[in-house]
């Protein structure tokens, strides 16, 4: 239970920047970038985006895989996992998931 | 690979508080398989090269591959192929990659899924969905020795949007 709670923080804490936020969004968008492709649609320094991704990786929302020479960076759907299966119900996710698009298609209509 | 630059991967890291030998079992022993991959099971000898199949109730075969790598209990590797459905099994095999390895106590298990033929591989799209919900599964099993109850996808329980 203390490794899971010290690793839920990790993930909290994680969360809690603009930044970390924009380069999970990053990889939502296309998963599997390097660094320097991370960089670029960001208005931060190289070596600002790879202490955030630190972060990201201790908290595993980001693993990286080596292709050949180059280090990529992927989502790992596991900590937000465990956070929406911990506090919102089977149910109420299936719901969630529901408004949640419905909301997306009002707003896309009323533009 | 053809490029370097591959966002046709699906990666999948967990922590399991178990043993190596526990979820090495976990994922090629069908009294463990059964009660969390949907009531499917694995038929396969599980020699390199040897012909993998994962069976769903009733007989019905949903995937199909080919043995790549069985080193247990580190590295477990098979093509991954759907003959089921039709909007699946147009596309060529992709390959399942397990790594384990001890990490702080817990056995980090690492899934890395790949080789996906097309730029837009639905496939990918299909396991995406379904893999976090087996995976959370083995782990519920291995640390509670319960299963969870198994949903296919979120849209319902047809099988026909298995892994959606």
């Amino acid at each position: 239970m203390v490794a899971y709670i010290a690793a839920m923080d990790l993930v909290f804490k994680a969360l809690a920047d603009v930044s970390r936020r924009q380069l999970l969004d990053a990889l939502h968008e296309r998963n599997g970038q390097t660094l320097g492709e991370l960089c670029e649609n960001l208005e931060m320094s190289r070596q600002a985006v790879a202490k955030h991704l630190v972060l990201l990786e201790q908290a595993n929302l980001v693993v990286t895989l080596w292709r050949g020479r180059e280090k990529l960076h992927y989502l790992n759907p596991v900590p937000l996992g465990e956070i929406v299966d911990r506090w919102i119900g089977k149910y109420e996710k299936h719901r969630a998931r529901a408004l949640g698009e419905l909301k997306r298609k009002l707003e896309s209509n009323s533009e | 690979m053809s490029s370097n630059k591959d966002p046709q991967t699906f990666v999948y890291v967990t922590f399991i508080n178990s043993t190596l030998e526990k979820v090495w079992a976990g994922l090629t022993q069908n009294e463990f398989i059964e009660q969390f991959w949907g009531n499917c099971h694995i038929e396969c000898d599980w020699k390199l090269g040897s012909k993998f199949q994962l069976h769903a109730p009733g007989g019905l075969v949903y995937d199909e591959g080919e043995v790549l790598a069985f080193d247990p209990p580190h590295h477990l590797s098979y093509t991954f192929k759907n003959v089921f459905f039709n909007e699946l099994k147009a596309e060529p095999a992709s390959r399942v990659d397990f790594k384990l390895e001890l990490q702080d106590g817990f056995v980090k298990l690492t899934l890395v899924h790949d080789q996906f033929p097309t730029s837009n591989s639905k496939y990918l799209r299909a396991i995406s969905g379904g893999w976090p919900s087996i995976l959370s599964g083995l782990k519920t099993l291995l640390e509670t020795g319960k299963p969870l109850p198994f949903v296919w996808s979120h849209k319902n329980n047809n099988p026909a949007h298995k892994f959606g």
